[in-house]
């Protein structure tokens, strides 16, 4: 069951960035200088996107409310949970620095474009099979949203481990 | 990899399933392995946990007032798990289902450990006088803190890193 010096080092890395980066997220500054503004730009994206398919809705903040239904996107709705996931775990890695802030603006931008298919998704959940909205909510989108994280992660250390390297899964 | 995904796809419809039927069941699991713990806690140490369907109700004999803990909410995390063990190659080999054997351990022991937390938060911040005249403002600010960690990125945090260390331990590794 032992691990490698350098697998050891990397989950030990990766936990303290991991909680380092959600600490950050969660200053109350940070929370209204940098991330209230960018949930709010999410939910215009969202909402643009839901009204261009007949969705007849209208953002307020972090509102998105049709006739309906409405949803407000919140902490830990904004994708940016599964980025800080997918950042500590590519910055803990061991690769050239340049590939791994490239790989973490890369997952970063991936993954918010998938949370907008979440919001906009939940929200016709919400709207046309509200029974199963908060399984899907809670634990289906959840679970999607971490697991893209995890397989961004593997797809960007097959790219940058060379290639007479053992592999590393 | 698309073959990867899809394997991921396929855990991930599996996990939701497991996790939704058998979540009233594995509460009577969790429920009295988490009472042992609360007994490192003086304050708590009277509560009785009784687990209610999805949800684990906090109760006590004496005069300290009562919880509902949306137990489900802290144990989906198994639904990643079962797929990244069902995305990696060779599935139903001995070597991973022996990894994924330990990797619910650890998650079951990180289920307690979270189940604690959730129960220490509700104490602390959300029982009115009761939580003013036992937690102090640092000890309750730790808790919420601990539950907003765990619940927002540590559940996945240990999924990944049970999974990824397993993956890659000597014994276990295909």
């Amino acid at each position: 069951m032992a691990l490698a010096p350098r697998q050891t080092r990397f989950l030990i890395v990766f936990a303290v960035l991991l909680i380092a980066f959600y600490a950050l997220i969660t200053i109350s500054w940070v929370d209204s200088h940098a991330v209230l503004p960018f949930t709010g730009a999410l939910a215009r994206v969202s909402g643009a996107a839901l009204n261009l398919i007949g969705e007849r809705v209208h953002v307020d903040g972090t509102i998105i409310a049709g006739p309906k239904f409405a949803v407000d996107i919140r902490g830990g709705c904004n994708g940016l949970e599964a980025v800080v996931f997918v950042c500590a775990a590519m910055l803990a890695f061991h690769a050239p620095m340049r590939k791994r802030l490239i790989g973490a603006a890369a997952a970063a931008v991936i993954l918010e474009a998938l949370n907008i298919i979440r919001i906009d998704s939940l929200y016709l959940l919400g709207v046309y099979h509200r029974s199963i909205f908060e399984t899907f909510h809670l634990a289906v989108w959840q679970t999607l949203m971490f697991g893209a994280a995890v397989l961004l992660f593997l797809v960007w250390t097959s790219k940058v481990t060379p290639r007479d390297a053992p592999a590393s899964l | 990899m698309l073959l990867r995904v899809c394997r991921f796809l396929a855990g991930l419809v599996l996990g939701v399933a497991i996790w939704w039927a058998a979540t009233p069941a594995y509460n009577y699991v969790l429920a009295p392995a988490t009472q042992l713990l609360l007994h490192a806690d003086r304050r708590l140490a009277p509560l009785v946990l009784v687990p209610q369907e999805r949800q684990i109700f906090v109760t006590s004999s004496t005069p300290i007032p009562t919880a509902t803990i949306p137990a489900d909410q802290l144990t989906y995390n198994i639904i990643l798990l079962l797929a990244l063990y069902a995305s990696n190659e060779r599935a139903w080999s001995l070597a991973n289902l022996r990894g994924l054997a330990i990797a619910l351990a650890i998650l079951f022991a990180s289920h307690c450990v979270s189940l604690l937390i959730s129960i220490e938060s509700t104490y602390a911040m959300r029982q009115g006088a009761w939580s003013e005249a036992h937690y102090g403002d640092a000890g309750a600010n730790f808790w919420l803190t601990a539950e907003l960690v765990f619940r927002i990125v540590g559940m996945f945090g240990v999924v990944f890193a049970a999974w990824w260390g397993l993956s890659h331990s000597k014994s276990v590794s295909t």
